[in-house]
């Protein structure tokens, strides 16, 4: 994004605050420094020459890119998009999390962000690809059985970065080097699924043909397979899924195919305004400072209120929010429907 | 050694390490980013304080206060920072005082109707916990899901159903004050009418924090309405549309609101929200409330026959609660959905809340019109045209000091319509810095009223100096806009 497009976007931003409340890190913060408009405006601090990048990127580097702001924003202020620019500023800099910085240098060499070797299996006769990202293939486990229950055939994809973090950090020209040599590894003309909303959306963003899993395992269910599951849970929304991927119909679809199961949504922080656990797809737990763990505290109080289990669709918000809170992943609900 | 031997410099050095002694490191911010972000509100200004603190109780605020007046430091009260005057801007640097996390809701009285809150609390918030009773605090602001209590008040503010349920001061019951020489006084009392002296809760609503520190705030509630009935009136005329709004009022039944948009601002609004108002040169929203069906439906005949004779080319109406609330999602997204950039153009908050008598908003809206194409600016008018509140939004080039020139003036002749028609310079926003200059348009005795409170309230002048025009008023609003342009 250029200088331009930057003060462009804050002359759009009216400063009007609608943005303020449904920021998570301002909820968790409470001071006006960590909100969107005031990222918009340190923005164009730096942008004036009145202030530095350390001091102008400080809250664009506490984000959890949930997107909420963008989505509530009346005026069209493309928020993520002068986050981006901070952040890469700060790249420019050397100023960012050595946590953040490491998973980049990897990615450079062409591993995963954890610096491991991508490992692609090489089968022509399978229905689909499972893409794991940068999960562990035994994160996957509930969803193979699932497959194998309703008999699709697979090969399956580790360790192998969608190029979300590079996104994120506003790396523009890292992520197409990334992408031209990362997903010319994956198998041609095979329809790609993954449970993580964050490389379903870099993916199709790709123009790859991907599925997110809630939509697969909903296209593939017929209703004389499932039992009722006599449960009520309260659904965590990922953000990736909503407002990235603009799915959230799939994991509706799909909740509402599972018989006897109760859903409850934590009103208000649902649908279009669901509250983000933190993680920002696993990348944002890379960050300085308690800011992802405060606002899972907020988020697990949200759903607390609601139901007594959990359930997600999007591996890194079930890692995270596991930690304080009892979560199934919608495979897990699925897999008790097909039992 | 007396405080007047000390520098500017050595005595915020000392206001900073005093408040240092009395608060934690996370609530007195000193550092460039939080200042700069504390240099922003809702208006067209910039204003940087030297430091912001963070109060979470009176005490806290007392403290702030007491060292605010030792060391002579301007002292803003802030809440939620969504003012459009600059209210809530250091604009001689100083102290901000963010108010925002004293946000409990200390007593909710059905019995006895009223509620008693801290001034942090958010409006919408509010009003969510008052929901299972059944009440609301109901003058509902377009800013309602962001702004603070403590903002309203200072503001009295309101918004679409200050027409019939009163704007902000209308509810306020009971204040507590920390004047600027650390008095702490309770002003008023729990009681739905009261007649014990000067009302000086009324003094300190619309005070813009130029008085005190509100610490505690009694407002009435009412019950919620139970139905509701919304129509839309679409005009080819913008004076048609403003000729039936002042028959709209004079219904016997009393609309809950009865709003105005100009073509401007329905193609704005459509194109940021996705909506599909009609496209024409003005619409008039009309709600009917009650607690019954035919309480609600039953004066739309009414209205639907004004609203025809008046040349209303079409008039639909839904009790539907989702669509009405797509309908008002739509309205209070006016200032924001104008915002969207046309061609280079921006929207700026300029003479952006008039008010004039209901009978004269016909004549209102078409000068305005008149206005803009005589200066060459873009100006979207729409608002809660049932009390005559018009709202206003100046679309040009921002970068441009000739297009600013000619704001301004356009500015002027609007403020000047407006007080030769009758009516006055803010209707729910206040005055703040950017409507000082116009205070010369209205009643001079009247603002020599007011410094003479204000210099006894506060003679050392620490309290939101450079608002309401209680200082000398500077000629232009034209400094310390928040835009790359130089003047």
């Amino acid at each position: 994004m250029s200088d331009d497009e930057i003060l462009h976007q804050y002359l759009t931003c009216t400063m009007c605050g609608f943005c303020r409340p449904v920021c998570p890190v301002y909820r968790v913060f409470e001071n006006e420094t960590c909100t969107p408009r005031a990222i918009v405006g340190l923005a164009y601090g730096l942008l004036r020459g009145e202030l530095d990048v350390a001091q102008a990127s400080a809250t664009a580097r506490l984000s959890v890119s949930c997107r909420a702001c963008e989505v509530k924003c009346p005026s069209g202020v493309e928020i993520l998009k002068v986050i981006r620019w901070l952040r890469r500023s700060a790249w420019r800099q050397g100023i960012g999390p050595e946590k953040k910085r490491s998973a980049v240098e990897y990615l450079k060499k062409g591993l995963s962000i954890n610096g491991k070797q991508p490992r692609v299996e090489q089968q022509e006769d399978v229905e689909v690809v499972l893409f794991t990202g940068c999960c562990e293939r035994t994160e996957y486990a509930v969803v193979e059985e699932v497959f194998k229950q309703l008999g699709v055939s697979y090969s399956v994809v580790e360790q192998l970065c969608c190029g979300l973090p590079l996104l994120l950090e506003g790396l523009e020209d890292l992520l197409q080097e990334h992408r031209q040599r990362a997903f010319s590894k994956l198998p041609r003309e095979k329809r790609l699924v993954t449970a993580c909303p964050g490389c379903a959306y870099m993916l199709k963003e790709a123009d790859l043909e991907v599925a997110w899993l809630p939509r697969f395992l909903s296209e593939k269910l017929k209703p004389h397979q499932l039992k009722p599951v006599d449960q009520r849970v309260v659904v965590h929304e990922p953000c990736f899924g909503l407002r990235y991927l603009n799915a959230g119909e799939d994991l509706d679809a799909l909740l509402r195919q599972i018989p006897g199961l109760t859903v409850v949504k934590p009103e208000p922080w649902c649908g279009a305004m669901s509250f983000c656990c933190g993680a920002g797809c696993g990348w944002e737990l890379r960050q300085e400072g308690d800011g992802p763990k405060l606002i899972r505290r907020e988020r697990v109080n949200q759903l607390r209120g609601a139901a007594e289990k959990v359930v997600t669709a999007c591996p890194h918000c079930y890692r995270w929010l596991s930690e304080e809170v009892p979560v199934l992943r919608i495979e897990e609900l699925v897999r008790m429907a097909l039992a | 050694m007396s405080l007047w031997e000390f520098t500017w410099e050595e005595r915020l050095d000392r206001f900073v390490t005093e408040l240092g002694h009395h608060f934690p490191d996370n609530r007195v911010l000193t550092d460039e980013a939080s200042k700069y972000a504390y240099g922003f509100d809702a208006s067209i200004h910039f204003a940087k304080p030297d430091v912001v603190v963070l109060a979470e109780t009176r005490e806290e605020v007392l403290t702030v206060v007491n060292l605010a007046n030792r060391y002579r430091i301007p002292l803003v009260p802030r809440g939620a920072g969504t003012g459009l005057c600059g209210h809530a801007l250091a604009w001689y640097g100083g102290c901000i005082l963010d108010l925002t996390h004293m946000n409990k809701i200390r007593e909710i009285s059905v019995e006895n109707k009223w509620v008693r809150v801290e001034p942090g609390v958010v409006y919408a918030d509010l009003n969510r916990a008052l929901s299972p009773h059944g009440y609301a605090f109901p003058p509902e602001p377009g800013s309602g899901d962001v702004c603070t209590i403590g903002g309203m008040v200072a503001t009295n503010a309101s918004g679409s159903r200050a027409l019939k349920y009163g704007a902000t001061r209308e509810h306020v019951l009971a204040l507590e004050v920390i004047l600027p020489n650390g008095t702490r006084v309770a002003l008023g009392s729990s009681t739905l009418k009261r007649s014990a002296g000067y009302t000086l809760t009324h003094l300190m609503v619309g005070s813009e924090g130029t008085l005190g520190v509100i610490t505690e705030v009694v407002l009435r509630i009412a019950p919620v309405p139970t139905h509701y009935a919304t129509a839309v009136a679409a005009f080819d005329q913008i004076e048609k549309a403003g000729r039936a709004v002042e028959r709209l009022v004079r219904l016997r039944t009393l609309p809950a609101a009865i709003e105005i948009m100009d073509r401007t601002c329905i193609e704005a609004v459509n194109r940021a929200m996705g909506l599909d108002l009609p496209e024409v040169a003005g619409i008039v929203i009309v709600e009917f409330d009650g607690f019954s069906t035919d309480e609600a439906e039953r004066p739309l005949e009414k209205a639907k026959r004004i609203c025809r004779e008046e040349g209303a080319e079409q008039f639909e109406y839904t009790t539907d609660p989702q669509e009405r609330a797509r309908l008002w999602a739509g309205r209070k997204a006016v200032l924001p959905s104008l915002s969207r950039a046309i061609g280079g153009k921006y929207s700026t908050s300029l003479a952006d809340d008039m008010i004039v008598p209901v009978s004269r908003v016909a004549e209102a809206v078409k000068r305005f019109a008149e206005i803009a194409k005589q200066y060459g600016v873009t100006i979207g008018t729409y608002g809660h045209a049932g009390d005559g509140n018009l709202h206003c939004k100046v679309i040009f080039d921002v970068k441009s000091p000739e297009a600013w020139q000619q704001a301004w003036k356009a500015c002027w002749e609007v403020y000047r319509v407006c007080v030769d028609l009758g009516g006055d310079l803010s209707g729910e926003h206040g005055i703040g810095f950017t409507k000082a200059p116009f205070l010369r348009l209205r009643k001079p005795r009247e603002l020599e009223l007011m410094r003479a409170i204000k210099r006894l309230l506060d003679p050392n002048n620490i309290m939101n100096p450079g608002k309401l025009g209680l200082e000398e008023i500077p000629d232009t609003f034209l400094y310390k806009l928040r835009y790359p342009v130089k003047l």
